[in-house]
């Protein structure tokens, strides 16, 4: 099978258009621009139309059926069809363009948000231990001297990242759940550290 | 006999309680009347095992908190009661979202069986070599791929053709689209330029993008406003601060409930 260079729709275009001009469908093949190369020798050598064309890989291959009436029938009615044909292709191709488009555009804006909202969570995160000394103030008056970086706060932290991340990623119908949501916690993870290391070099905590 | 008269017959007084149909309705919400046609029996079993094991998640969770943490028993069983539940709706609504999304591959399946049955009947000019092409294109969804597997299988068991042109398009959840398939065969084309289901995604997508600011103020507010709060009254290395992210995973859940239901119930209008 030879594959086609240009869409199914914009093929059959061209040869209305040519068939329009008055030319006939194997004169309309030579003139049209991307058709292979392949099939314009085996017509030059000979060849029967209808298997030169059956050769061509359709996306629907049920359209060679319009080139075999094509060299029989009304032609009028024949261009009509090819006409409806290739309208009826585009708006599918076009259709399915457009739904691919809007949802990549929803998901990007979802993955702006969801970059956003981890790396301030992963923030807060980081700063958990400044909330369990707060307590520990209040009750005894000083801080404590212990940063530890594993806490229930900082796990619930994690936890709920991860939660986000998850929302997030189903409002965007995103696939590979899994994969996206390790990188949360890997990230979630260098975060928190470099929070910890940077505020614990503050001379107030140490 | 049936139920009933058998608990006429025997005396029981048949309560309206059923914890089964009380949960399936809380998971499932408004999806039980707007695609009771995509539930299938399996979505049925993995609830009814969910609701099983969210009473595991219960028991057992009770247990690790009161003893490995030794804290007060009613706190434990809160903690695990809100631990059950939210690990009830979290996994329901992965149930709820695969029906809606087998839901919306079928509508948006739709128009594209119609544009490729309408291709093949001008190419063609047969009905049922058009729907032979259709099959042997492969069509990526099974309910149309048995739906028009039935119907080939009918055009050799020799029933009429018009017959099966006038009946056939009952699969078609949409009334424009069931006359779209009567009209096959005559000369009026099915060209639709904004399909419903494009309509629908989009909906679903301006829906989101309406509430998203919720879900993004809370999403970062909660998690401070509550820790700072959590770090005045509890000792923060208690398991009752694990409450928190699971009231979270509670929250995400019934936004994201909310926004369906809402887009669903928009395009059903």
């Amino acid at each position: 099978m030879i594959e086609l260079q240009s869409m199914d729709y914009e093929f059959l275009d061209e040869i209305a258009f040519h068939i329009e001009n008055g030319e006939n469908l194997e004169r309309a093949l030579f003139h049209i621009e991307n058709i292979p190369l392949e099939i314009t020798i085996r017509l030059q050598l000979g060849e029967e139309l209808i298997d030169v064309l059956s050769s061509l890989e359709f996306s629907n291959p049920s359209i060679l059926n319009l080139f075999a009436s094509l060299s029989f029938a009304d032609s009028s009615e024949v261009l009509e069809n090819v006409k409806i044909t290739s309208k009826l292709m585009r708006m599918r191709e076009e259709t399915l363009r457009e739904k691919e488009n809007t949802i990549k555009i929803h998901q990007r804006r979802l993955g702006i948000i969801r970059f956003v909202t981890m790396i301030t969570i992963a923030i807060m995160g980081g700063f958990s231990p400044l909330f369990t000394n707060l307590y520990a103030f209040i009750n005894t008056g000083e801080f404590l001297s212990s940063f530890s970086i594993v806490s229930a706060l900082s796990i619930s932290f994690l936890l709920i990242n991860l939660l986000n991340n998850y929302f997030l990623l189903k409002m965007g119908n995103e696939s590979k759940l899994v994969i996206r949501l390790v990188v949360v916690i890997i990230i979630h993870i260098i975060i928190v550290i470099i929070v910890r290391i940077s505020f614990s070099n503050f001379s107030i905590f140490n | 006999m049936s139920e009933d008269e058998y608990n006429q017959r025997t005396g029981i007084i048949q309560t309206s309680f059923k914890p089964f149909e009380f949960i399936s309705r809380m998971i499932l919400g408004n999806v039980r009347k707007h695609s009771s046609d995509f539930i299938e029996r399996e979505d049925l079993i993995k609830l009814k095992r969910l609701s099983l094991s969210s009473l595991v998640v219960f028991v057992v969770s009770t247990l690790i908190f009161y003893f490995l943490t030794g804290i007060n028993i009613s706190i434990a069983i809160i903690i695990s009661f809100v631990a059950s539940i939210s690990f009830l709706f979290v996994f329901g609504d992965y149930i709820r979202t695969a029906i809606l999304k087998r839901q919306q591959e079928f509508e948006e399946t739709a128009f594209l069986v119609l544009n490729s049955l309408s291709i093949n009947m001008i190419s063609t000019q047969s009905f049922p070599h058009s729907i032979d092409h259709l099959i042997s294109n492969g069509i990526s969804n099974r309910y149309y791929e048995d739906y028009f597997k039935e119907m080939i299988y009918n055009f050799n068991m020799g029933e009429a053709e018009d017959q099966i042109l006038y009946d056939g398009g009952r699969i078609f959840r949409n009334k424009k689209y069931q006359n779209a398939f009567q009209n096959l065969k005559n000369e009026e084309k099915f060209i639709e330029s904004d399909p419903d289901f494009l309509l629908r995604v989009k909906k679903e997508i301006k829906s989101i993008e309406d509430n998203i600011v919720i879900f993004v103020a809370v999403s970062c507010l909660l998690p401070l406003v509550l820790s700072l709060v959590l770090a005045l009254i509890i000792p923060p290395e208690s398991p009752s601060i694990f409450v928190f992210p699971l009231l979270y995973a509670l929250f995400g859940t019934f936004i994201l409930r909310f926004i369906h239901s809402r887009s669903m119930v928009e395009s059903n209008d």
